[in-house]
């Protein structure tokens, strides 16, 4: 009975896609009495199969629709669109119903009263009345050339296919393939020997075995059209929900394509026309305001080329809406105004595939969440193909697929590394290369990693020992330019031994865990080799969101600025804008002097403080003195090499604080500096060397710090030079204050030591909430006995009153320390 | 009480000895080159061809103590788990018995806790005691040097 069952299952569901794709064609035709006649058929199938496994409900959907139909047969009613809605809808209850039993076995309750009595309505409907109605709707429904007419014609001819497995297909395949290993096998024998008596057998086995592995490939192969069926269905849903009339236009729909990826790209093929119709093509009003047919048109076209069936999809309606686009992209902050300009139209429309991006003004049930064509892009890279985009505004929009005929069989390049062998996809692989370094590309280090300087790119470098755990290789063997979704990146490998055709299984249940293998195969000789993911080894050398990277590729405008190019302690070449650059200054490095807050330089009287990141021999540095504002920082280089107007474009963002990233100039990989962010170090910690210091004005709400104090010229004096950074407020005691809390507590330089470590002992046991507020002491002269003690009752540090600047500078590091985490 | 026979196949990987039972066994085979795979767990000691199937090889010794040091086996014996062939290397393969269900001890307490958490119990026979191999919980374990291997 199960059994039965299943076969039912399988048959009605069949038959009810090609009903529904008949039932359309009935639409556009419907005085054709072949296409009625099938759907007759087809529906009286379902009832006589239904009745059988006693399926009474289904039995009487079906029969209910056959007497309508028969009335149309009959030629007392019409077919017009309403007719059509209604045994589409009887379609789709039946299918709720199939899926039921699929699930529970058993029909479920539910009784389809209303459809039931509509359907009832149409059948006992006066012959006149119905006329009447049909000839009002006759117009929109006239005959429409139609790319399906023939369907009837060839299904009527009987089947002469029957239902095969899809394990036993598989099984198929498998043993195939074990046949064709066999076959490699004797033929490397037979070379050995010569004069065999087997070579003319073997000759022909050869032959056969190529015969029956191309026949099991056909096998597997579906016409596209399979996929294309149910989408005639949702274009004429979706146009008469959204008020749009259109035309549904299919070309080559017999081409044929693997099963596997037939049923991958199926779902982009729906979110495309689900696309099209929703954004593309306008209202009938628009359509004809615009001098363009009222109907419009997408067409479906599929083809052979080159290896690869190309399917296009394209409408004759808006195109793309580019403005509207590029307000997404920049409200959603995908890009900026600057990319923006940077990019052609063409290179923005692209971004529709990008996640969460859509140019609907409001989400609606049929698209607009910007989720759609991300799945398409996904699952069109599952099947290795590639996806174009031609719109042309007001003319319509071309959606150009690129996709491989099988999955099943893949061209893979056999690498050798450390003697083990792995497999590498044809399809990533862009281009080869000697490694050989210092030839004609250049291999350098950047923040630790592997970079390859190609043609004036820079591409990420991985070694496939690295990335796989393998002993390092002493070869300098190849590298392989491998494209993955985002980007494009260097393999490095020891030896490339082969390429080959291989059949790609799955890998095994305990080696899924193992993200870098897409699955093994067995090779002509019967090696087995783990084949490559590009993608996944990406992601786990973290070569990962190189997106940014990317666009910044894309631009093509060079503008040139002038640079300063210096050498780093390490000898790697550095660069820096010039524009923040105030002087040079060739000092000896003894003028650098050390300071509690690290590196400082006295220049003009004032004190700079020095990044000065490294050890060296000379006795002279230059000072690169990097201003901005009022505020100055110099930085140490042992070299300058050269000021010269270069394209600062950078190209691998940097991880590393205080560079902007990588740039190519004069062929020769150089960091960039972010001087910006070396005149606005909040912390001096975070500066790399981890001894240096920068002023820093803060523009932002001016922190509140309390002077303990009732000297007035010292009062004024701080406040003059504090003023700039902080909200000073004066108490002559800790009692007295009372506003909000402070960053920092002051104590005047005029405080005595009893006084002032009575004020650190009130704050202790009297004030809770100022506890956690740093205590410093202004001094002029105190003994190491006082300092000791004061730092004892509390006083965090002792501050010279020397130079104001420095209590300024304290101040800042201070404060900004205990912001950063981790700090003091 | 219930006693129902089965047949095990007796064999030995370094010093322990174990039996399996037939009914998961496909083939005996010496020695086979196989392919390691880098980044796999613990007891994976590579892939092999075996007629035209790819099938897993597997190092009970190192499942247990989660390494991956190399073996030199001389017999693989291959087994099928939910239709997915693994081959087990082993280094002498023993022979065939005949043994009552209600034979079967549970695992004895002292036993080192990964041992028995390959196992399902013990056979004792022919004056030596044999460790009952269980494919699904050696499964279970080399999955969780996975989890901890990463």
């Amino acid at each position: 009975m199960d059994d039965l069952i299943d076969e039912f299952l399988e048959e009605t569901n069949e038959n009810l896609n090609i009903l529904g794709g008949t039932l359309l064609d009935l639409e556009k035709q419907p005085n054709n009495p072949e296409i009625l006649n099938e759907v007759f058929r087809n529906f009286h199938t379902i009832k006589g199969s239904g009745g059988a496994l006693g399926f009474s409900r289904l039995q009487r959907l079906a029969h209910a629709a056959e007497s309508v139909l028969s009335k149309v047969r009959e030629g007392k009613l019409t077919v017009d669109t309403s007719l059509v809605s209604l045994i589409l809808k009887v379609i789709d209850s039946v299918k709720q119903i199939l899926e039921y039993i699929a699930a529970n076995r058993a029909e479920p309750e539910q009784e389809f009263v209303d459809l039931l009595a509509k359907l009832g309505q149409y059948a006992e409907l006066p012959d006149q009345i119905a006329v009447q109605q049909t000839a009002q709707t006759l117009e929109p429904s006239t005959p429409k050339e139609s790319g399906g007419t023939d369907r009837s014609a060839a299904s009527s001819n009987g089947t002469n296919s029957i239902r095969v497995k899809l394990s036993t297909l598989e099984d198929m395949m498998n043993i195939t393939s074990e046949l064709v290993l066999i076959r490699n096998q004797l033929l490397q024998i037979l070379k050995s020997q010569e004069n065999s008596a087997f070579a003319c057998p073997l000759g022909r086995l050869n032959k056969i075995t190529t015969n029956i592995q191309e026949t099991i490939m056909k096998v597997r192969m579906q016409p596209v059209k399979t996929a294309w069926t149910k989408l005639a269905r949702i274009v004429r849903d979706l146009a008469n929900k959204l008020g749009k009339q259109i035309d549904l236009k299919m070309i080559g729909e017999d081409t044929e394509l693997d099963r596997q990826v037939l049923e991958l790209i199926a779902d982009p093929f729906v979110h495309i026309i689900r696309n099209s119709i929703d954004h593309g093509i306008e209202s009938p009003d628009v359509r004809k305001s615009v001098g363009k047919d009222a109907v419009g048109t997408i067409t479906l076209n599929a083809y052979h080329e080159s290896g690869h069936v190309i399917v296009e999809i394209s409408d004759d309606g808006a195109g793309i809406n580019t403005a509207k686009l590029k307000e997404k992209l920049l409200t959603k902050g995908t890009l900026t105004q600057k990319d923006l300009e940077k990019l052609t139209d063409d290179q923005i429309n692209q971004y529709i595939f990008k996640s969460g991006v859509s140019t609907a003004a409001e989400v609606s049930d049929v698209s607009g969440r910007g989720v759609g064509m991300d799945v398409v892009m996904t699952n069109i890279n599952k099947v290795n193909g590639a996806i174009d985009l031609i719109s042309s505004p007001g003319k319509g929009s071309i959606i150009k697929i690129k996709i491989p005929l099988t999955l099943a069989i893949a061209p893979v390049l056999i690498v050798e590394c450390n003697n083990d062998i792995f497999a590498v996809p044809q399809t990533n692989v862009l281009e080869i290369l000697f490694g050989n370094a210092g030839k004609k590309h250049k291999i350098s280090h950047i923040d630790g990693a592997k970079v390859l300087v190609l043609r004036g790119e820079m591409l990420p470098l991985v070694s496939i020992q690295d990335v796989l755990n393998l002993s390092p290789s002493k070869k300098e063997g190849y590298i392989l330019i491998l494209q993955i979704t985002h980007s494009v990146f260097g393999l490095m490998v020891d030896n490339l031994l082969d390429t080959e055709e291989i059949v790609l299984r799955p890998p095994g249940s305990v080696l899924k865990g193992i993200k870098v293998f897409s699955g093994s195969a067995i090779l002509g000789d019967g090696r087995v080799v783990m084949v490559i993911d590009p993608n996944s080894i990406a992601k786990r050398a973290s070569i990962g969101d190189t997106k940014d990277v990317q666009s910044v590729e894309i631009f093509n405008d060079k503008k040139l600025v002038p640079i300063l190019l210096f050498k780093n302690f390490n000898g790697e070449t550095n660069a820096v804008d010039l524009k923040n650059i105030s002087r040079m200054e060739k000092v000896r490095k003894s003028a650098i002097e050390n300071s509690v807050n690290g590196y400082v330089v006295q220049h003009n009287n004032v004190i700079i403080p020095v990044v000065f990141d490294g050890e060296t021999n000379n006795s002279f540095l230059f000072l690169i003195i990097l201003q901005k504002d009022n505020i100055g920082v110099a930085f140490a280089t042992p070299e300058v090499i050269d000021i010269i107007d270069a394209d600062l474009e950078i190209q691998q963002i940097s991880r590393k604080n205080g560079y902007l990233g990588s740039a190519v100039i004069d062929g020769i990989t150089t960091d960039v500096l972010d001087s910006d962010y070396y005149l606005n170090i909040k912390d001096f910690k975070a500066i790399p060397s981890g001894n240096n210091v920068a002023t820093r004005n803060t523009k932002t709400k001016l922190k509140k710090i309390l002077l303990i104090s009732s000297n007035n010229k010292e009062i004024s004096d701080l406040q003059e030079v504090l003023r700039e950074n902080f909200d000073m407020t004066c108490a002559t005691d800790i009692h007295e204050y009372s506003g909000e809390l402070p960053e920092v507590i002051i104590i005047g330089e005029y405080i005595n030591q009893s006084n002032c470590l009575e004020v650190a002992q009130k704050i202790k046991t009297g004030i809770p909430k100022l506890n956690p507020v740093p205590l410093v002491k202004l001094f002029l002269n105190a003994s190491k006995q006082d300092v000791a003690l004061g730092i004892k009752a509390g006083i965090l540090r002792y501050i010279p009153t020397k130079n104001k600047q420095t209590i300024l500078q304290s101040l800042i590091n201070l404060i900004a320390s205990r912001q950063s985490p981790g700090g003091d | 009480m219930q006693c129902n026979t089965k047949q095990i196949m007796t064999f030995r990987i370094s010093e322990l000895l174990m039996a399996i039972d037939v009914v998961f066994m496909r083939d005996v085979l010496g020695k086979r080159e196989y392919n390691e795979v880098p980044l796999a767990a613990y007891g994976i000691s590579g892939i092999v061809n075996l007629r035209g199937n790819i099938v897993t090889v597997l190092d009970i010794e190192n499942i247990i103590n989660a390494n991956n040091q190399p073996h030199n086996r001389l017999y693989n014996i291959v087994f099928d788990l939910n239709s997915e062939l693994f081959s087990l290397a082993v280094d002498e393969i023993g022979e065939f018995m005949d043994i009552k269900t209600n034979e079967i001890e549970p695992v004895p307490n002292s036993i080192d806790p990964s041992v028995t958490a390959v196992s399902s119990g013990v056979i004792y026979a022919k004056e030596k005691i044999f460790l009952l191999l269980d494919f699904e919980k050696s499964i279970k374990l080399l999955l969780q040097n996975i989890e901890t291997g990463e």
